[in-house]
């Protein structure tokens, strides 16, 4: 059973909890402060039968007394753990004794109530124990469906995450070209895979070239292939990248690093949807899908002239910003359970979480490497860790001695509702070959409606 | 793709804080780090022009050895920098740097803990920000929580 989370009306998280203790009295108490804070509360005094309900029932957090009289707190949490190895547990002691505790840390207790407590120290330890179960429910679940589901999954809870996610999948089964911005690190290549792995050409392969990485003479050469003799060392034909995504996508990955002369060529073969082999005679047909990805304000590239409009307005059909991770709020300690997950499995490690400390640095650190840059400190906290528990010394040390703030430039500008519309009607006729019946049809309005757009937008 | 760092400096002045996250930053996202020191020419002496060739040359190795002291230590921590000196208008003079070069993920402010001034008195920098390739990050010490 998953906790609730957390909402705006209900800031701490409730969840089932099972409470196990010999003494009537503080059961009763333990009971009244949990169910005040909205918990659903089953108290026991037997070890035995409580261990019993745990078989049958499902509960988030376990407060057990550490001394009892059928069955310690330890041997409790063993058989507890063994039923449940995702139970969160509460040692409550009397005798706060270093060997119990130590004992209880290696058993898999992570949390301590010392007697005599006040309520707000068992309101404060069952709100920590459910806030890391819901965690780990959560990173558990995207493992789960990670693995369940075809494309790679964009993970995130918070409100501009679903919001991408919703445009993934409107924009995916429709075929358009796709302009992926973000800052390095936000995941543009990760939404290009979901947006391919969601369309129809899913099965067709998904081609990732970054614009970057070569000069325009070799790029034209990965991307659109040469023949045989085309220049001297090319001993065989070789088909390009555009060729090889046939039937599927190709990713542009910083799109506004490509050469203007490369820009022309692009352009050239997106509009005539065919590529002339470096060297060739006959145009290749091209049937894909483009999505171009840039960290880079493309718009603003196009007014300084470094970035060709009519190229911009092709690849922008549809646009998809992606959000900052510091901007991502909840979606840091998410994704950080979800990285601790993944690299516990990777180098066989069995860390159970995050101490609160370190949490805290995480969440308010403003990682200018976004995702990757998370995923790249919780890989060495897990490859350093040497507890059960990954604590501040585990993390790097400047991300408690310093504070960044930053001057960023604007956000990309969201097009216009015309601008929108333009590209759309653009692309309809390009895929119904210009024929209006069938581009009026689609977009659901009459032919001279259309015709009527197309004056106003020049695309006769 | 996360691999070049640029810590922009301005007059000489050194942040060592921001130098410090620089290379922590480098080290785990596995980045390469740039050093751009950027001196106003109001700032060389005076009688620079009467003399310019002699006020250039001290201050290329002073910012030379400035620079080199910079670059040990992550050197050793096998991360690759570059440095340069520009003389002249400094918010020019980033951006002819900038244009030159391959583009960078991130810049880092590296003279002081913010900039002087703030956005409102609009110190160069600030106002240079809103057309830069990338967020430029000021890094100051954390104050104790």
């Amino acid at each position: 059973m998953a906790p609730d989370s957390p909402t705006p009306h209900n800031p701490a998280p409730t969840g089932r909890i099972m409470v196990v203790d010999d003494e009537g009295t503080a059961l009763k108490n333990l009971r009244r402060i949990l169910e005040k804070e909205g918990h659903q509360v089953s108290t026991y005094s037997n070890p035995v039968r409580a261990l019993e309900l745990l078989k049958r029932e499902a509960f988030d957090v376990l407060l057990s007394d550490l001394r009892m009289p059928h069955m310690d707190g330890l041997e409790l949490l063993d058989q507890a753990k063994l039923i449940d190895p995702g139970l969160e547990v509460v040692i409550i002691t009397g005798y706060a004794s270093l060997n119990g505790a130590v004992e209880a840390t290696k058993k898999g207790a992570y949390h301590f109530l010392a007697k005599p407590f006040t309520p707000d120290q068992v309101r404060a330890v069952v709100a920590e124990a459910l806030a890391l179960k819901l965690s780990r429910d959560q990173a558990h679940a995207l493992e789960q469906e990670q693995s369940q589901e075809q494309g790679p999954l964009i993970i995130g809870q918070s409100p501009q995450m679903r919001r991408v996610a919703e445009v993934v999948a409107q924009i995916a089964p429709t075929g358009c070209n796709v302009l992926i911005m973000g800052e390095s690190g936000t995941g543009k290549e990760l939404a290009a895979r979901a947006i391919h792995a969601q369309s129809q050409c899913a099965g067709g392969p998904f081609v990732a070239f970054n614009c970057a990485a070569l000069n325009a003479e070799l790029m034209e050469n990965e991307l659109f292939g040469h023949e045989k003799g085309a220049y001297t060392g090319a001993g065989e034909a070789k088909a390009g990248l555009l060729e090889a995504a046939q039937g599927g996508t190709i990713f542009l990955d910083e799109i506004g690093e490509m050469p203007q002369a490369m820009q022309v060529k692009l352009l050239r073969a997106l509009q005539e949807r065919e590529v002339l082999r470096v060297g060739g005679t006959e145009p290749i047909g091209l049937q894909l899908r483009v999505v171009a990805a840039t960290a880079r304000d493309l718009k603003a590239e196009v007014g300084l002239g470094a970035f060709r409009q009519d190229l911009y307005y092709r690849l922008n059909v549809v646009s998809l910003q992606l959000p900052r991770l510091a901007e991502r709020g909840d979606d840091i300690q998410l994704l950080a359970y979800f990285f601790l997950g993944m690299f516990n499995q990777r180098m066989h490690k069995e860390i159970r979480g995050l101490g609160g400390r370190a949490l805290d640095l995480l969440n308010s650190y403003a990682y200018p490497g976004n995702v990757r840059e998370l995923a790249n400190i919780m890989e060495r906290a897990v490859a350093l860790c040497g507890q059960d528990m990954i604590t501040e010394r585990d993390l790097p040390p400047d991300l408690a001695a310093v504070e960044l703030a930053s001057f960023s430039r604007p956000g990309g500008e969201e097009p216009t509702l015309e601008e929108l519309e333009r590209r759309y009607i653009e692309h309809i006729l390009e895929i119904t070959g210009g024929v209006r019946t069938r581009a009026a049809a689609i977009l659901g309005i009459d032919r001279v409606s259309l015709w009527r757009k197309m004056k106003k937008f020049s695309l006769e | 793709m996360f691999k070049r760092v640029l810590v922009v400096m301005e007059n000489e002045k050194v942040n060592t804080q921001a130098v410090y996250y620089a290379r922590e930053l480098a080290q785990r996202m596995d980045s390469e780090v740039s050093f751009l020191m950027l001196v106003e020419m109001a700032s060389l002496d005076r009688t620079w022009l009467g003399s310019s060739r002699g006020a250039i040359s001290e201050l290329d190795d002073r910012v030379g050895r400035q620079m080199a002291e910079l670059s040990e230590d992550f050197l050793r921590l096998g991360i690759a920098t570059s440095a340069a000196l520009r003389v002249g208008d400094p918010k020019q003079e980033l951006f002819k740097f900038l244009a030159e070069r391959p583009p960078f993920q991130v810049l880092i402010w590296g003279s002081h803990e913010e900039l002087p001034g703030g956005a409102s008195r609009g110190h160069w920098m600030a106002k240079a920000a809103a057309s830069l390739e990338c967020p430029l990050w000021t890094v100051s010490s954390r104050r104790s929580s």
